[in-house]
This record gives C-alpha cells, structure tokens and sequence, in this order.
C-alpha cells in the first residue's frame, strides 16, 4: 500500500512538472506577444501627445491619470519603455517637454514603487535615468525617496538609483548619495562608485569640490574610490592630492591613490615625496616603494634612474618588476643599463631584459 | 527457514532501494524546480533592467592549458580574440605537446620568443619558452613547459596572470562573445566570490561566428545529443541548487573563474588529480572554512562557454572514467569534510550528494540491476509490478530532464526547431534508462589501471569546430 502511494505521488510530481512546463512557455509567450501590442498602442497615444505639445497645448489631466495607472503596473512600464525609446528618436525634443510636463506622474510613482518587490523597483531609476527626466527637476520629495530606494539591500535597486540621481547633474545630491550607499550595510563593489561616477555628465569641477567638501565624511573605501574617479575621469585635483600624499598619517590605500593620481599627472611638487618613497621602505609597507616606483616613469631625472636600477635588485618581485617597466618606458637602453647587465643579479638582468626586448619587439611590430 | 532470510535480506535492500530512489527524485524535483525559477527570475531581472552597465571591466586572465591540441588551438585563440570584453589577456600553456600546438600558434599570431621571468607563486615544470604577440586587440602569452598534466599547466598559468581574476577554459572550447561580462556579475553583485562557474553546452553541430550562436541545432550524433540532454540537467538542475547554499563543488575545468590570490593561497591546482577542477573547488571551500574567510562561489546562469562533446562511445568511456576517478580522488583527498560541522552545509549536503549520488551510485545500480535479476531468479519478484515502478521512474527522471532543457532554451534565447524537440523528447528517455546504465558499468571500472593515467589528459577526438 505504501509503495502505491509512492508511485502515485510519483505520478503527481510527473503531471505537474509537465504542467509547469507548458504554464511556463505559455506564460513566457503571452508576455511577448502582450508587449509588443501594449508598446505599439502605447506609441500611438505618445504619437498624439507630442501632436499636442506640437500645437502649443498642455498635456491633459485625464493622460496623467492613464500614464500614472498604466506605469503602474510592470507590463505598462516595459511597453511604455520600448514605445518611448521609438518616440524619443524621432522627436527628441518634443519628447523631452513631454517628459517635463508629465514630472507629476513619475513623483507620484516613485512614492508607489518604493513598495514594490525590488525586481520592480529597480526599474524605475532605470527609466528615469534612461530618459533624463530628472534632469530638470528641483524638488526634495522625490529626491528623499530615491535615497529610500538607495538604501535597499538589492544592487541593482542602488545602482539604477545612482544612475538617476547622477543625471540630476546636481554635485550636492551626488554627495549626498554616496554617503547614503557608503552607510548601507550592504556591499557595494568599489568599481560601481568609481566607474560608475563617469555616468555624471554635469561640471566635474563641481563635483570635485563638492566630494572634497564631503570627503571626511566618507569611509576610507569610499574615499579611494573617489579618488579612483578623479584619476580614471582626467579630474585634476593636484593641491587635494598633494596634501593626501604628504600626510603621513592618512590611510596606505588612500595615499597609494594618490601617488597612482601623480603617475598620470605629474608634478614637480610631488616628485620628491615619491622618490624618497620609492628609495625608502623605512616604517611602511612594500606596496609604498612597489608603486611609487610604477610611478617614477612620469619622473625622468638622474635620481630617478639611480633609484630604478637600484630597485631592479630589489628582493621584492613586484618592485623589481615595476622598476624595470619604468625603465622601459622611460627609454633606457642596454647601454645605460649596462652595469646591470654586468652585475651579478641574475633576477634584476633577466627582468630588464625581458623588459627592453619586448619594447624593441613592440617597436618593431609598430614599424611593420 | 533459509528462504525466509533471503526474502528478508531481499525485503531489507528493497526499502534501501527505495529510500535511496526517494532521496535521488526528490534531490532531482528541487533542483529541477529551483533551476527552472532561479533561470525565470533571471530572465526577468534581464527584462527589468536589474543589470549592470557595460562598462564595469574586471582585468581577467584567460588561461588555455593545451596539450597536443594542433586541431583546434588557432581557432580557439581566434574566438578568444573576439571576446566582448575590454580588459583581458590571453595565456595558452602549451604542456610538452608532441605535435605542432606551439607552431600553429606562432605561425597565426605572428609571436616572437621573450625571456620573461615568472613570479612562481605555485610550483609547477620548468618553461621551455615563452612567446608573445601585442599585435591583438590584448597581450597574447604563449608558454611551451615540459609535460606535467592539466593541473601543472594551469599553475604554470597562474603564475604567468597578470590579472587578479584567472578563467581557465579548455583548448577545444569557445566562449560565446558576452560571457566575460556575464562571469564577473557575481563579483561585482556579492562580497568576497572566490571563484565563479559558467555553463557548458555541447557545440557539437552549433554553428558559431564570433563567439555568436548563427544557428543552433541538436547534435546529429545520438550520443552527443544525449550529452547534452544530461549537460542541461546537471548544469541547470544541480548546480543552481547548490550555489543557493553556496555549496557548489564542481565549477567545470572548460570554464570557471578564479580569485589568484585565493587560489594562489590555497595552493593552487592539485598535480596528484585527474579531476583537478573539482578538487580546487572543494580545497577552495576547506581553506576558507578552516581559516574562517568569508567566501562564496557562485555559478553564472548566462556565461556561456560552448564544448565539443565525444561523439564516439570509447571516447565518452575514457572521458566519464576519468572523471570519476577525478571524483574519488577528491572526495578521498577532502574526505575530512564528510558530514563534518566544520564545514557546514557542503560537508553535510554537498560532499553527502556527491557520495551517495555521484561516486557510489554506479555500485549501488549495478548492484540493484543484479539483485532484481537474481529476485526474479529465485522468485521473489513480483515482475509486473517492477516493470511498472521501473517505468514511472524512467518517466519521471525524463520529464525532469525535459523541464531542464526546455527551461534553458527559453531563458538563453535560443530557437529550437520542433523536430529537435522531438528527438530531445524521444532521446531523454533512452538517455535515463540506457546511456545511464552503460555509464554506471563505465564508472564502475573506472579504478582499472588508473595509476597509469595519473598524468593523463585524457585525448578526446577533436573536429575543427564550425567558428
């Protein structure tokens, strides 16, 4: 008796994985097809309205209420998407007083959304970070509840989210927002916030001197990933970075960042904090003298070459690796480093060698 | 007398059979059903937008251990160059070929020999030479060393990465165009991810062009579509499964993704294995639980690497009893984390799973096919019954695999034309009641001779792939 009623519950998980299976491809179907009817009507009706703004007339209440019920629901919002983007490329600028004149609607939504499941709600700072549509607005009421948003525990939530307020172009909202992920528990992967800065299109002078305003505030990740930005984005902030590099008390990640900025920037006032970091290990860590030397290539100089050759034998393998890169991009031949060659440092030849033969293979693919 | 026990000793392995049946499907049914959800959620993540920019790279190191792979070696470098992905390199580890591997590579890529030191961070042969090319869109490396196996040439790779993320993928393999951006999304969504696993699917009679699918058809060969029916439901099923415990051990050696510091510190790829890939994984899980690092390894649903698959039986024989020995080797090895506390939910369920199901499931089918024979023999076995409980089970198992492989055309897109469908549905069943049975025969031999292949690669017949 037992074992018939295995196999009949056998049978039972049998039917309904079937079933689960053709509700799924049914379901997956309709929704294909249900998108691309929702999105053509919804193409129609935004064809009307820019008609409208065309004319010179107002958008109606009644069409706020319709877009307000329909992007309300996720099958609205995906078609109003794929119907937007059409309409956005043939009439961009009629489509962009659509979207200032419909602000209300997105107001009201986001207050809704904020309730939704987080799948869902990642989608709406998406759209309104696709669309610009905040970026003429001025409002904190729709402000705070994008924080609200940013304070989710879903990536995606914050990243979208980001993306929004950073097309706001407004500097203090950025560093707001930041401060907001940078006391979310949740992880946050450093290359979102450095890399994802780049998305902010407004005057990067601005925002530098508002992240510097905010700066203490911010945890030392944070702040490395800011610095990070200003290097990757070409945003100079050399009296800032100075002042880190100098301060012996400032955290390593945040002093490497900055030595890293005086790579790409050089400046003469740096040069000697970076040699000596590069010649003396003294208190600190391996990693001070490894890329201080990646960053003397920006520093060509007599005593920048004393202190290469002097770190190729260097019984650190990243030091003596980054000091031969910068022999080789700052142009040394074998002739100058002849005494090397000479030498009884097996590690610094084979290094520089490999080195200087791989610029002059390089070379030579450029020729050919 | 006497035959009273022998119905009792047949009555006893009878309800073992049957817990184990019971414990086998309703493992299966989860993970099918959690596969299947956790594959429509991400289709609708995609949908919705819950996904990340273009232009977040993480710097990975690609790492092709060959190994008398003249066939396909170029074209694999070739697919390797149209990667979608800006920050990458490319290092082939050439590992004491006998043929032309080394060649062919020079010749296509135009690469001229350098003396670069390596930072032997792991130990490994020693390098007979290195070549390179900066003429490609990225660094292209090419290290010739004396024959050490998989395991050493993929040390000798670490050693060489330059990279803080390694991918090791097998030379007869191509990744598809996106499945660089689709591997790093574990690590940019979660904290501390140590390695990441891809999904393999059989390119057997796949056209490709530029890591895209042109046209997609089930394999013409009958044992390589079988392959893939099975592909779909382990990497699917079981594999999403376990990564919602974090409790994957296997990320398959044609394409998983590393943290070097990690691996480097865990020792690296173990040369004593032939189921390398395993191993690291499972010695991932033990470094980090025993030293108490917060780690997960996640599996990515949509990075897709494509593979060929034996299309003769000898080859699948050899190829599915080194992976079992691969399996018992690691199990041994780690065999500290059975049902071990310490290791919590991959010493009690993963390594639990992978003994009972995988590296014992061989001897205990082949055991019950004999005592249902030597049942019937003495009379004990009511046929009918059996035919019709052995029936539902075949069914059972073939609808799960069909849900598998449904599920994941649906979710990547992919057209399948109904005739495939047809030949998937009428292939799934022999697929359960007779390619698993021959290959539980195959494994249960797998131990024949096996000092012998220690070292092995394990040589497949290659077809140049249509890329």
């Amino acid at each position: 008796m037992k074992i018939e009623i295995m196999i009949y519950t056998y049978i039972a998980i049998c039917v309904s994985m079937i079933l689960y299976n053709i509700i799924y491809i049914f379901v997956l179907k309709h929704r294909q097809r249900a998108l691309v009817i929702d999105s053509e009507k919804l193409k129609k009706i935004l064809t009307e309205q820019i008609d409208i703004l065309k004319k010179g007339e107002e958008i109606s209440e009644k069409h706020k209420k319709f877009l307000c019920r329909e992007l309300d629901k996720t099958a609205g919002i995906t078609a109003f998407d794929k119907a937007l983007e059409v309409v956005f490329d043939k009439e961009e600028e009629f489509t962009e007083k659509y979207l200032v004149d419909t602000f209300s609607v997105f107001e009201i939504l986001t207050h809704r959304y904020i309730t939704k499941d987080t799948l869902k709600i990642a989608y709406f700072p998406y759209i309104l970070h696709k669309y610009n549509i905040l970026k003429h607005h001025e409002g904190e009421r729709l402000t705070s509840a994008l924080f609200d948003i940013l304070r989710s525990v879903n990536v995606y939530c914050r990243e979208n989210t980001l993306k929004a307020l950073y097309s706001m172009q407004k500097p203090d909202i950025v560093g707001r927002a930041l401060k907001v992920i940078d006391t979310n528990l949740s992880f946050h992967h450093p290359k979102l916030i450095s890399d994802g800065l780049m998305f902010y299109k407004g005057d990067r002078e601005e925002l530098k001197n508002t992240l510097f305003r905010y700066f203490k505030d911010y945890s030392v990740q944070m702040r490395v990933d800011i610095l990070n930005y200003f290097r990757f984005a070409g945003v100079r902030c050399d009296d800032e970075m100075l002042e880190l590099l100098k301060n012996e008390k400032e955290n390593n990640e945040i002093r490497f960042s900055a030595i890293r900025y005086f790579e790409k920037f050089p400046l003469s006032d740096a040069e000697p904090v970076i040699l000596n970091l590069a010649e003396n290990l003294e208190n600190r860590t391996w990693e001070y003298q490894a890329i201080a030397t990646s960053a003397l290539k920006s520093y060509p100089g007599d005593t920048t070459f004393r202190i290469l050759v002097k770190n190729l034998s260097s019984s650190n393998w990243h030091i003596r690796q980054n000091s031969a890169i910068s022999c080789e991009k700052l142009g040394y031949t074998y002739q100058d480093l002849i005494n090397v060659f000479d030498g009884n440092d097996r590690y610094a030849r084979e290094i520089i060698r490999y080195r200087l033969d791989r610029r002059n293979a390089e070379e030579e693919a450029v020729k050919a | 007398m006497q035959m009273e026990l022998i119905k009792q000793i047949f009555d006893v392995i009878g309800v073992c059979f049957i817990v184990y049946l019971i414990g086998y499907s309703t493992f299966l049914f989860l993970s099918v059903v959690v596969g299947a959800t956790t594959l429509y959620k991400r289709k609708m993540q995609d949908r919705l937008m819950n996904k990340f920019a273009e232009n977040y790279f993480v710097p990975i190191t690609i790492v092709t251990p060959a190994y008398n792979e003249e066939v396909t070696v170029v074209q694999t470098v070739k697919s390797l160059l149209t990667l979608d992905y800006k920050l990458y390199e490319i290092i082939v580890v050439d590992d004491g070929s006998k043929d032309s591997t080394s060649q062919q590579l020079i010749d296509a890529y135009n690469m001229h020999p350098v003396r670069r030191p390596l930072h032997r961070s792991i130990d490994c042969q020693p390098v007979e030479f290195i070549y390179e090319s900066h003429e490609q869109k990225v660094p292209l490396t090419l290290i010739r060393k004396k024959n050490g196996g998989k395991a050493d040439a993929l040390n000798m790779g670490i050693n060489a990465a330059q990279y803080p993320y390694f991918i090791c993928m097998d030379a007869d393999s191509v990744l598809q165009y996106d499945s660089l951006k689709k591997l790093v999304v574990p690590v940019l969504e979660e904290e501390n991810v140590v390695a990441v696993g891809g999904t393999v699917r059989p390119s057997n009679d796949v056209e490709l062009y530029e890591g895209r699918v042109v046209k997609y058809r089930l394999p013409k060969n009958i044992l390589a579509c079988m392959q893939l029916l099975e592909y779909d439901r382990s990497f699917l099923a079981s594999r999403i499964l376990f990564d919602r415990f974090n409790g994957s051990l296997i990320i398959s050696g044609a394409f998983g993704m590393f943290k070097k510091e990690t691996v480097i510190a865990a020792g690296g790829y173990d040369h004593g294995t032939m189921g390398e890939d395993m191993e690291l994984v499972v010695k991932l899980h033990s470094y980090c639980l025993t030293n108490k690092i917060p780690y997960s390894i996640k599996y990515a649903t949509d990075a897709v690497c494509w593979t060929q698959v034996p299309e003769k039986l000898g080859d699948l024989k050899k190829q599915r009893k080194r992976w079992h020995l691969g399996l018992f080797q690691t199990m041994w090895k780690h065999k500290k984390m059975m049902a071990n506390p310490k290791y919590g939910a991959v010493g009690f369920v993963s390594y639990m799973y992978f003994l009972l199901y995988e590296l014992l499931s061989p001897f205990i089918e082949v055991f019950g096919v004999f005592t249902m024979i030597a049942a019937y023999l003495i009379d004990l076995l009511n046929l009918p019954f059996m035919l019709l409980f052995m029936l539902i089970y075949a069914s059972y198992n073939s609808i799960l695999t069909l849900t598998a492989f449904f599920s994941r055309i649906q979710t990547i897109d992919l057209t399948v034309k109904p005739s495939d469908c047809l030949r998937a549905i009428m292939l799934c069943f022999f697929e359960v009641t007779t390619l698993r049975f021959i290959m539980a025969f195959v494994r249960l031999t797998a131990f024949k001779g096996y000092k012998k292949k220690k070292l092995d690669w394990g040589r497949i017949e290659r077809k140049k792939m249509n890329i």
